[in-house]
């Protein structure tokens, strides 16, 4: 315990020292540091993407690469404009102006699904504000994340970045974690990661950014063109074999189409489950008794799950998925997975499909993602309303939709805020302006009501309201 | 970049440093102002030599010279050393370093 204690002390002295050079930097220098960390962070993508898939025994490699490539390609475009140093607003009219100051070390947490490209993403965002990093890897990530730190340590100090601007743990133990997110000298936990981890940086006592888990439902109204959204959902449940927690859970339709959008996942080589095959799915898929999804079946190919469970699926089956009649801690397939398994509702009419779709919602994912297929705008609105998400996909995948900057101008992350119903301070998809304090320089503007008021009356209760207001808001 | 006067009544060297003291600069300062400061201290007696670094011409500074810092701070003694004239940036990075009461910054 002493020896997490010095370990903690000893580099997050460092990353105070780092963080006050910091202060020292302007936006050019600052933009130029960032643009290089880009860069060889880019240039090592593929690299960087082997060694992740290798390490982890998680996902696709060839889909790592494409993640690394939106932590680093479109979180720079989306960050690269953006001013983050001195100041950043200024209206005379208000009076108001703007500074943006560092926050100070950040302490980032990194999962085990996205490991090289949330350090990437983390680093980006923590370089562009002018704060230093101490990157908390996951166990079975360690090396990946060592070298994905090593690139753009070397490239941000050639740049002109302070020493110790990025520093990673030495060693992986929950009690040493602890002792980081607790130090009077760290700023913020940046925590993407399980709902402990996420739950124990809220408790720390030190400011946190998290993330809460997902578990996407997606509506297919009866307006949506079915084959697109097929593909869409194809597209995004398989991407990295389903480790993006944005990514979809659940099929919700009514009746009327659901022959129709059956045989269209089956035309587009999706394998329907039957009841048996479901039980199978469903012991290797979630552990009961912890009742959270199983951890050997996160991000493993479609094939390997089907062997795992023993069951024999059709060559070149993409995805398997159970059709449900309930939800609940009963039902493990109505739970988040991440692989590629998806479970498949069919209603007996709109109002029925919605109402599934909020109690999906609220088993586990409240805040995260929501998605719906329609061409209906009114139902989009609907279904939108109802939802408790951060982010709602229309007519999009939502793994690659969340994420933001391929389908949408949503910006790039990979720390989608949950809101207060994933116990997160925001629904945004956290980026580098989240990691800065913003101070507002205040020039006298003075309330003309206020000051053309006799506030003697306040004092006087026998003055009603609308009699307040009358003269308050008067206007000769 | 470098500059150095020696008060010998008040047995005190002042550094006067300029611009911006990155890395390179601070690691080939090291060696010369440790050697000015040798230069000057009475080994044989128990004076203690007065150190004051004027940072009235600095403009940015690195880790690599707040090591420095420290290095000569701790070497003549925190009493006998000051930094003085800085500009309020380079003061707030102190600051925020928990630096500028240990080093006597002004």
């Amino acid at each position: 315990m002493a020896d997490f204690k010095r370990i903690a002390d000893e580099l997050l002295g460092k990353a105070v020292l780092a963080g006050a050079l910091f202060h020292q930097f302007d936006q050019k220098q600052t933009d130029f540091i960032v643009k290089e960390v880009f860069e060889a962070g880019f240039n090592n993508r593929v690299k960087l993407a082997k060694m992740a898939a290798w390490e982890t025994g998680i996902g696709v490699w060839q889909h790592k690469v494409i993640k690394n490539v939106v932590a680093t390609q479109l979180v720079y475009e989306s960050i690269k404009y953006e001013k983050t140093v001195g100041v950043i607003y200024e209206n005379q009219n208000e009076g108001i102006v703007e500074i943006a100051q560092p926050i100070g070390p950040i302490f980032g947490i990194i999962p085990l699904t996205n490991p090289t490209s949330t350090v990437l993403f983390k680093i980006l965002i923590a370089m562009k504000s002018r704060n230093p990093i101490i990157i908390s890897p996951p166990r079975k990530a360690l090396e990946s994340c060592r070298q994905t730190v090593e690139i753009c340590y070397n490239a941000a100090i050639e740049a002109g970045a302070p020493e110790d601007c990025i520093q990673i743990l030495p060693e992986i133990d929950h009690g040493l974690t602890h002792e980081f997110m607790i130090h009077p000298k760290l700023a913020l936990i940046l925590a993407t990661g399980g709902t402990g981890l996420v739950h124990a940086a809220y408790s720390s006592g030190n400011p946190a950014l998290g993330v809460g888990p997902g578990n996407v439902p997606v509506f297919i109204d009866q307006s949506a063109d079915i084959p697109f959204a097929v593909r869409n959902i194809i597209q995004s449940k398989t991407f990295d074999n389903g480790t993006i927690c944005a990514s979809e859970q659940a099929i919700i339709c009514e009746k009327s189409i659901t022959v129709q959008l059956r045989q269209e996942f089956i035309n587009q080589e999706c394998y329907f489950l039957s009841p048996a095959e479901i039980a199978k799915v469903e012991s290797i898929a979630y552990n009961k008794e912890k009742q959270v999804m199983s951890a050997d079946i996160v991000g493993q190919p479609v094939q390997k799950i089907a062997k795992m469970a023993g069951i024999e699926i059709p060559e070149g089956t993409r995805i398997l998925v159970a059709p449900q009649e309930k939800i609940g801690d009963a039902y493990p397939l109505s739970q988040e997975i991440l692989a590629p398994i998806l479970a498949f509702y069919s209603t007996d009419d709109y109002s029925s499909a919605i109402k599934l779709c909020i109690n999906l919602n609220y088993l586990g994912g409240i805040g995260h993602t929501a998605c719906i297929y329609a061409n209906d705008n009114k139902r989009i609105i609907e279904f939108s309303k109802i939802m408790n998400a951060g982010r709602i996909m229309v007519n999009t995948p939502s793994a690659q939709g969340a994420i933001g900057g391929i389908f949408n101008i949503l910006p790039t992350s990979l720390t989608l805020g949950c809101g207060s119903g994933g116990k997160n301070i925001t629904t945004e998809n956290v980026t580098a302006r989240h990691l800065i304090n913003i101070q507002r320089v205040c020039r006298r503007r003075e309330n003309k009501k206020w000051f053309g008021f006799d506030t003697e009356k306040y004092l006087d209760e026998t003055i009603s309201l609308d009699e307040i207001l009358k003269d308050y808001d008067k206007n000769f | 970049m470098f500059k150095y006067d020696y008060d010998k009544a008040l047995h005190t060297v002042t550094c006067q440093y300029s611009h911006r003291l990155d890395t390179i600069i601070s690691n080939e300062l090291y060696p010369i102002v440790t050697q000015v400061i040798m230069s000057h201290m009475e080994f044989e007696s128990d004076r203690k030599l007065t150190v004051v670094f004027d940072f009235e011409k600095v403009e940015f500074v690195t880790s690599a010279f707040i090591r420095l810092c420290i290095t000569i701070a701790k070497k003549v003694g925190e009493d006998h050393f000051s930094i003085v004239k800085t500009n309020p940036q380079i003061k707030k990075t102190f600051k925020i370093a928990g630096l500028d009461e240990q080093l006597n910054m002004d």
